[in-house]
């Protein structure tokens, strides 16, 4: 029997451990319970090691997805078998499960394609649950829904494996402590939880957008991953919500101008310089698309005014164009929502266009607790730095493009703030 | 739904309490303290289960399912057939456990033995006819034995001329 190269078959199960994990993850913890999350891992790896000792051997199945779940399924019959007499399963189906009767029909049940969507949807509310810390929401959501590796987290997190380990480890304890449901939440609960599950997407996503050190490709992937799940959240009938469209349609306005946000060499292109051409507009007419679906009910969220934000800059032809009367507008509205001192900073950006630099500086000034934020982020100098460089006092301009580079550890900031200072006379 | 209802109802108890403790408004505690009390909602969630919250007092009883292997034995000739079979158990247990009578159930092998005497005689398998048979058995929990029996008529054993026997159990005073 000839036996296929191992990279082939290794590359082939990698590519479907990121695809079908995050399905599998779900329909067994649905089976098991969330305390049971170590069983469930055992079982995902049981099913893709036999992937990769039977295809290795055996010409690949024609559907490798469809085999890998039924391969699934029937270790977690095994499973169910052979712990029963010890182990609760999922709290509200645990009696079918040890029932001969009923295990293998219920089994069959959370394996279907209906079924799994819901548990990923139950999972996306667990991994996101309030009673999370934030910085364990992140990294279980990489794990358990996109199949992201340990390793890969810690890339992606600018962290270390250990790190990502600990706090896994610890997410756990804390769905066993506090008494985790995996459950999709129904009423005046779902709301809340949804703007959680929002926030974490769109962390998810801007750790992706914005990570000045990250890998591209895995930056690529974070982003792709959280617009995945926001896509899958706005599928279904418990998170198709105006919010839900809103951040979708923000997250590919921002998606639309990735490539051309970099350089060959690495470097950061500004707006101005951006080559338009370059701008996916498949995305561009999906933002457009997903806001108009948000505007149907009556509710205006922050993601709704920063996707018609991101809509203003994709929608001009030339930079030239971009309307920065209604840009600030939607500044002042978006103030209204989020009191965020980074928001100010931007909106002080757009005045500038509008007024001229002095007319920003002046604003930037007004931000409360402006100086004590421009001794802790590189932003706030950056912008004064530029804003300086404009209105021609270049003394100014190179104390705070000096600072600026003192406080970022990116690279391609550092460069582009070099750029600057090398332009100054 | 109970899950709901049970959450709910212990949620407006603890605003008595808060009320108790000398607040005044619950709209003003649930203001002040909501993310506070976000999470002893989902406290009180994860104690409320189903069950302890319907403590009618119940009697157990055991159903004895004999017969309808022949019709068992052809379903299985198609594994689609059989499948949807055993999906109609599936759904008359989870029927029982959702009015929280189910307690357990199993079917039986066919094979066995019996052990007689004082002698304690082992001998094999089959031990009566065919239809005598004691294929299966489910102990439940109902309000009397009529309401057992109601349960009962829903089996799925009857689609292939199956009998069910139903028990309870005795309580035996000393």
């Amino acid at each position: 029997m000839e036996r296929v190269p191992y990279t082939s078959v290794s590359s082939l199960v990698e590519h479907l451990f990121r695809h079908e994990s995050g399905r599998m993850v779900a329909a067994l913890t649905r089976l098991f319970g969330l305390h049971n999350l170590a069983l469930v891992e055992d079982v995902v790896q049981e099913a893709f090691i036999k992937a990769f000792q039977e295809w290795r051997l055996n010409p690949t199945p024609p559907n490798p997805s469809g085999w890998l779940m039924l391969t699934a399924r029937n270790k977690a019959i095994d499973v169910i078998r052979r712990n029963k007499h010890h182990v609760e399963f999922a709290e509200d189906i645990s009696y079918l499960l040890k029932s001969e009767y009923a295990a293998a029909s219920t089994v069959n049940e959370m394996f279907l394609d209906d079924e799994i969507a819901d548990s990923q949807l139950r999972m996306i509310f667990t991994c996101c649950h309030p009673l999370l810390p934030p910085e364990m929401q992140v990294p279980l959501t990489l794990r358990t829904l996109s199949g992201f590796g340990i390793q890969e987290i810690a890339n992606a997190l600018l962290t270390n494996k250990e790190t990502i380990n600990k706090r896994l480890y610890r997410a756990r304890q804390y769905i066993r402590a506090r008494d985790i449901k995996f459950e999709i939440p129904v009423g005046r609960d779902l709301q809340v939880r949804l703007d959680m599950v929002h926030t974490v997407l769109y962390l998810l996503f801007n750790e992706g957008y914005n990570s000045g050190k990250a890998d591209e490709l895995i930056r690529q992937d974070l982003c792709a991953e959280a617009m995945r799940l926001c896509l899958f959240l706005a599928e279904h009938p418990a998170g198709n919500r105006p919010n839900t469209y809103a951040l979708l349609s923000l997250m590919c306005f921002h998606a639309s101008r990735f490539v051309s946000r970099m350089n060959p060499r690495d470097e950061i292109v500004l707006l101005q310089d951006q080559d338009r051409s370059t701008w996916d507009s498949e995305l561009i007419r999906r933002g457009v698309v997903y806001l108009d679906r948000a505007s149907e009910g009556d509710e205006v969220s922050e993601y709704h005014i920063e996707a018609a934000i991101s809509a203003q800059y994709c929608i001009a032809p030339r930079f030239e164009d971009t309307d920065w009367r209604i840009i600030a507008g939607l500044y002042d509205a978006l103030l209204t929502l989020k009191k965020n001192p980074v928001v100010k900073l931007n909106r002080a950006v757009v005045l500038s266009r509008i007024h001229g630099p002095q007319a920003a500086i002046d604003e930037i000034f007004k931000i409360e607790g402006w100086e004590s934020l421009a001794s802790r982020h590189y932003l706030v100098n950056a912008i004064l730095g530029q804003l300086y460089l404009e209105a021609r006092d270049f003394e100014k301009a190179r104390h705070f493009i000096t600072t600026a580079g003192k406080l970022t550890s990116s690279e391609p900031e550092k460069k582009l703030l070099n750029k600057k200072l090398s332009s100054l006379p | 739904m109970c899950q709901w209802g049970g959450k709910r109802r212990r949620t407006i108890d603890s605003l008595a309490v808060l009320n108790l403790l000398g607040h005044k408004s619950p709209e003003l505690i649930l203001n002040s303290v909501s993310s506070f009390l976000t999470l002893i909602r989902y406290r009180l969630q994860s104690t409320a289960s189903n069950h302890t919250l319907r403590r009618v007092a119940m009697k157990e009883f055991l159903l004895l399912f004999r017969g309808g292997e022949e019709g068992m034995t052809a379903a299985q000739q198609s594994p689609e057939k059989f499948q949807q079979h055993m999906m109609k158990w599936k759904t008359w247990m989870e029927s029982l456990g959702k009015q929280g009578k189910f307690i357990a159930g199993q079917p039986l092998s066919p094979e066995g033995s019996v052990i007689t005497g004082t002698r304690r005689v082992v001998t094999d398998g089959p031990f009566v006819e065919g239809k005598e048979i004691v294929g299966g058995y489910l102990m439940m929990k109902a309000t009397d034995l009529s309401d057992a029996i109601e349960s009962s008529k829903n089996c799925p054993i009857f689609d292939y001329d199956g009998v069910v026997e139903v028990r309870e159990v005795q309580q035996l005073s000393m």
